[in-house]
């Protein structure tokens, strides 16, 4: 019953967090100054022209009436067209989700295979050379930017060695480059963050009675004292899969892949309203259901979270 | 009864590089035990005086890089535990010489339930299988005085009550029947009635598991329920150790004089408290010839100059470190 | 004569959150404690932990202010002060805690900590100096001491500088809630009689509070008893250490180590103890002398002679060898 109670609440939480999103993107886009139908059409047109506009976009009617009626399109999940293309938002992004998913999802487990071993190896080994190695690893990767590995991954790996396909989205090879130069930049925040954990966890009383009972120093770092030191990687790992999911602009300008990022650097562009307004939410919605699950994969991990 | 353990001569010092400076701080200054099975022997001494440095010693937990023993000898069943090699010693840890602690809370990992955290260390040492070492872990929760086992056996540390947990910490120890227990402190963190039940069930076992206890407290009253033999620990070394009889009936050393006289209770009511006056020396400013020197009402000039040889008195086993033994007490009521 | 402190019927409820009524739970920390302490003199309340000891004093004080009853200070009940009158009423009753080290802010000096309550009655500069030194070498530390931090003092130290700081505002009551739990025994008879000459040159009341049966039987002039939140027992000292009546204090008697192995009074397992304020007594769970009513009938405070007072309808009163602790 406690659970129930448990996920009711992460549940209600996430439905105020949408709500709260679609009424902010409403009002910031109406509250700005200048006629948005105006903008839209342009310098030259005529009041004909921005009259119309203004129907389609609906904002000649009342503001609370105009409220109502986009609370009830989020409801739907029907964001209205795009008015660039005219097709609707909704399917214009469910186009292009998949991808930044598959993206977003290799770079987190790209990262997380190379930050988990890395920065137990680093804690349990203190000050060794695999810690020193380690540490440079991640104050490089934190200080290069990720379209410069990106280019440099291109550069040599697909132009010079032909291993990979430049552009394209056809297959998992295409994704490869672009997840490295998202992961590698993850990589070395979580690896800095896990030594850290693993490192306090083992100065921890109950690591002097796993030792004192004889177990094994495998079984001390790893069902002891590891288990506890996931936990904070969890919750950042997870964080930034929600940030990948919002659609990694710039990686995918690099590598020309047609994602979620790319439609909305575009949208932005081209003041495509519509488009701007529906991405919004959706990137709102997602980030805060990765959240809930990061919260629920939290607690199950941690036990002292989970009922009450 | 078969002597379990020996320790000789026992020094420890832990070295501290700070901003260049080397520090060296005297953790044990050459400490003498012994423990037969089936008897309890209680190690007192305040916060600072080496009593826990002594039990990690024994177990071979000592930190290295900061702690190093400078020399002495751990005979356990007349093996010397520190020319052993960590391989050999962790294959006795647990399984032979086991450890309780002070605070339940911070001692079990809060991410396993607590039948796990026993069940784990049956099925390392004794080779059982998952089922039978579950079994085990149940019965052994039982043997700890837990009614509920399943439910206790399921339970997080947190779900259980402080009672609980120190009780699943004394079943994880006695598991696989171990020849020595070390006892670090276990009551301290208890409530009064509560620490009656445990010590009890401590005594129970000892002589179930025909275990030997060293008892380490800072509790004068509890280790006179508990003790056989009680040795005073002071800024590192051994200032007095007798039968526990005799340590009350008639203690040498003017340390543990003061500290009796200085406990309150009802009888003494209406009486000031004889309060040792300063503090226990810590390891880097431990003074010259006896350490306790400078808080000594008896202290005279050999005092400050040379350090106390330890010396027996009389017969069953009563020594004390101190030159002034037999100089009369003038207002010390005792 | 009036006591200096008086509880009416003291209740402290704590409320743990839900959204939904139903499920919130209340907890009565302090269910109905009626106490008076006479000035000049040291009232012991002993009680393990969560037998709401450290609420009764919060409550005291109106540090958390309690839910029900009233308190009343040199006869003055403190629940009908104005916010202002209250402040200047704290000036006459202090608290010193546990645990030394939290106790003071590890950013301030210890001069500055032990003149923050004169600051706030705007005390001259000059004035505040010499009331620190003076303080300080009371306590016995040194007044060159005022500009070291708390981190390089010991905690018998440390417990001292707390005690001068309830002091600088000359309060007349102090309440000391285990004060010498977390320090060595050597260091705790030093504080002890620190704080005993105190007393006796400042002309102070104390409301010692413990879980150390001893300590408080060698210092009290009266002793209450509290178990889940309720006065089980209350006498002067010597009587009740002479004739323990209620079953809980017996067996905290018998507790104590030294005092006898296994007998009636002690329980084969931990209690698993439903949450305090319900109706009955709340020791039933371990109680050897329980009877029926005993489950629905609250037990109140009666005196059986000479302001002995027993919450127990069913104490061994002839205090029979079989029991004795």
């Amino acid at each position: 019953m406690e659970i129930l109670s448990f996920l009711a609440r992460k549940t209600g939480r996430l439905l105020l967090t949408v709500l709260l999103i679609s009424t902010l993107v409403f009002f910031v886009i109406r509250i700005l100054p200048g006629d948005p139908a105006a903008v839209i059409a342009g310098i030259d047109a005529n009041e004909e022209d921005i009259r119309l506009i203004r129907a389609r976009l609906g904002t000649d009617r009342p503001l609370a009436g105009q409220y109502i009626e986009w609370l009830k399109c989020v409801l739907r999940l029907d964001f209205g067209d795009s008015l660039i293309s005219g097709q609707p938002v909704t399917r214009l992004i469910m186009e292009r989700f998949p991808l930044t998913l598959s993206l977003a999802l290799l770079g987190i487990l790209i990262s997380v295979l190379i930050a988990l071993p890395l920065g137990v190896l680093s804690a349990v080994r203190r000050w060794s050379v695999y810690d020193t190695l380690g540490m440079l690893f991640s104050q490089l990767g934190m200080a290069i930017p990720s379209f410069w590995l990106g280019i440099m991954l291109l550069l040599l790996l697909a132009v010079k060695l032909r291993l990979f396909p430049l552009f394209g989205s056809g297959d998992l090879r295409h994704l490869i480059l672009p997840a490295m130069s998202l992961g590698v930049a993850r990589a070395a925040v979580l690896l800095r963050l896990t030594r850290t954990s693993m490192v306090e966890e083992l100065s921890k009383e109950y690591v002097i009675t796993a030792r004192a009972k004889g177990l094994t120093e495998r079984m001390v770092k790893y069902k002891h004292a590891l288990k506890n030191a996931l936990l904070p990687v969890i919750t950042v790992a997870g964080i930034q899969l929600g940030y990948m999911l919002g659609g990694a602009i710039i990686i995918e300008q690099v590598f020309s892949l047609p994602g979620l990022g790319r439609l909305f650097l575009f949208g932005v562009y081209q003041r495509d309203f519509t488009l701007i307004q529906g991405g919004v939410v959706f990137v709102a919605v997602v980030f805060s259901l990765i959240n809930f699950l990061v919260d629920i994969l939290y607690s199950l991990l941690n036990p002292r979270i989970r009922v009450r | 009864m078969e002597t379990l353990l020996t320790v000789n001569d026992l020094a420890v010092h832990f070295t501290d590089s700070r901003r260049g400076i080397r520090t060296r701080s005297e953790a044990l200054r050459g400490i003498d035990l012994h423990l037969k099975r089936e008897e309890v022997h209680a190690l007192v001494g305040e916060s600072g005086s080496g009593k826990t440095v002594t039990a990690t010693c024994i177990m071979g937990l000592l930190p290295s890089p900061p702690g190093r023993i400078s020399r002495g000898r751990i005979l356990y069943k007349d093996k010397n535990l520190l020319t052993l090699t960590e391989g050999e010693r962790r294959q006795l840890r647990g399984r032979e010489i086991a450890m309780i602690f002070q605070e339940p809370a911070r001692y079990l990992n809060p991410a396993l339930t607590a039948g796990e955290q026993i069940r784990e260390m049956v099925a390392l040492h004794l080779g059982l299988d998952r089922r039978t070492s579950a079994k085990r872990a149940l019965d052994l929760l039982r043997l700890a005085g837990l009614e509920e086992t399943r439910q206790v056996y399921r339970s997080y540390p947190h779900e259980l009550s402080g009672g609980m947990k120190q009780r699943a910490m004394i079943a994880m120890a006695i598991s696989c029947r171990p020849a020595l227990l070390i006892a670090d402190e276990p009551t301290t963190a208890l409530d009064v009635t509560l620490q009656q039940q445990i010590l009890e069930l401590l005594l129970n076992l000892k002589q179930r598991l025909s275990m030997g206890v060293l008892f380490i407290s800072h509790d004068l009253g509890v280790v006179d329920a508990v003790a056989d033999h009680v040795s005073v620990i002071y800024a590192g070394k051994i200032v007095e150790s007798a039968p526990r009889k005799a340590l009350f009936a008639s203690p040498l050393h003017p340390y543990t004089r003061l500290l009796l006289a200085s406990i309150p209770d009802a009888s003494r009511r209406g009486h000031r408290l004889e309060a040792i006056p300063g503090t226990v020396p810590q390891g880097e400013h431990i003074p010259g010839g006896c350490a306790f020197h400078p808080r000594c009402p008896l202290a005279e000039e050999i005092c400050r100059r040379e350090q106390p040889a330890s010396r027996s008195h009389g017969k069953d086993g009563h020594s004390a470190a101190c030159h002034m033994i037999g100089k009369k007490w003038l207002h010390l009521s005792n | 004569m009036a006591p200096l402190v008086e509880l009416n019927g003291l209740v402290k409820e704590f409320h743990s959150p839900g959204l939904i009524a139903a499920r919130r739970r209340s907890i009565r920390a302090v269910d109905g404690v009626s106490l008076g302490i006479g000035s000049d003199s040291i009232f012991g309340l002993v009680g393990e932990s969560g037998c709401g000891k450290t609420s009764l004093a919060r409550a005291l004080l109106y540090l958390d202010p309690p839910s029900a009853g009233e308190v009343r200070f040199d006869g003055i009940p403190l629940g009908r002060l104005s916010p202002g009158a209250l402040k200047e009423m704290r000036s006459h009753m202090q608290i010193v805690f546990q645990d030394p080290n939290s106790a003071l802010d590890p950013r301030l000096r210890v001069g500055q900590s032990l003149e923050e309550g004169l600051v706030n009655r705007r005390v001259p500069r000059e004035e505040r100096q010499r009331r620190v030194s003076a303080l300080l070498k009371r306590v016995g530390l040194s007044p060159d001491q005022r500009s070291r931090y708390p981190h390089q003092f010991s905690s018998g130290q440390k417990q001292r500088l707390v005690i001068a700081r309830a002091l600088a505002v000359e309060p007349d009551f102090l309440i000391l809630d285990e004060p010498v739990s977390n320090l060595d025994v050597s260091i705790q008879a030093q504080i002890i009689n620190l704080l005993l000459d105190l007393k006796r040159e400042l002309a102070l009341t104390f409301l010692f509070i413990s879980h150390d049966l001893n300590l408080v039987a060698y210092l009290s002039d009266t002793i209450a008893v509290m178990h889940r939140g309720r006065i089980v027992e209350q006498a002067d000292a010597e009587e009740l250490v002479a004739r323990p009546l209620h079953p809980y204090t017996r067996r905290l008697f018998a507790s104590l180590p030294g005092h006898g192995g296994l007998d009636e009074t002690t329980p084969q397992r931990d209690e698993t103890t439903p949450a305090p304020g319900g109706p009955g007594c709340g020791f039933v769970p371990a109680c050897p002398r329980r009877h029926a009513d005993c489950l629905t009938r609250r037990p109140e405070l009666t005196d059986t002679g000479n302001g002995h007072l027993v919450a127990c309808p069913y104490a061994d009163l002839s205090n029979s060898e079989e029991e004795r602790p």
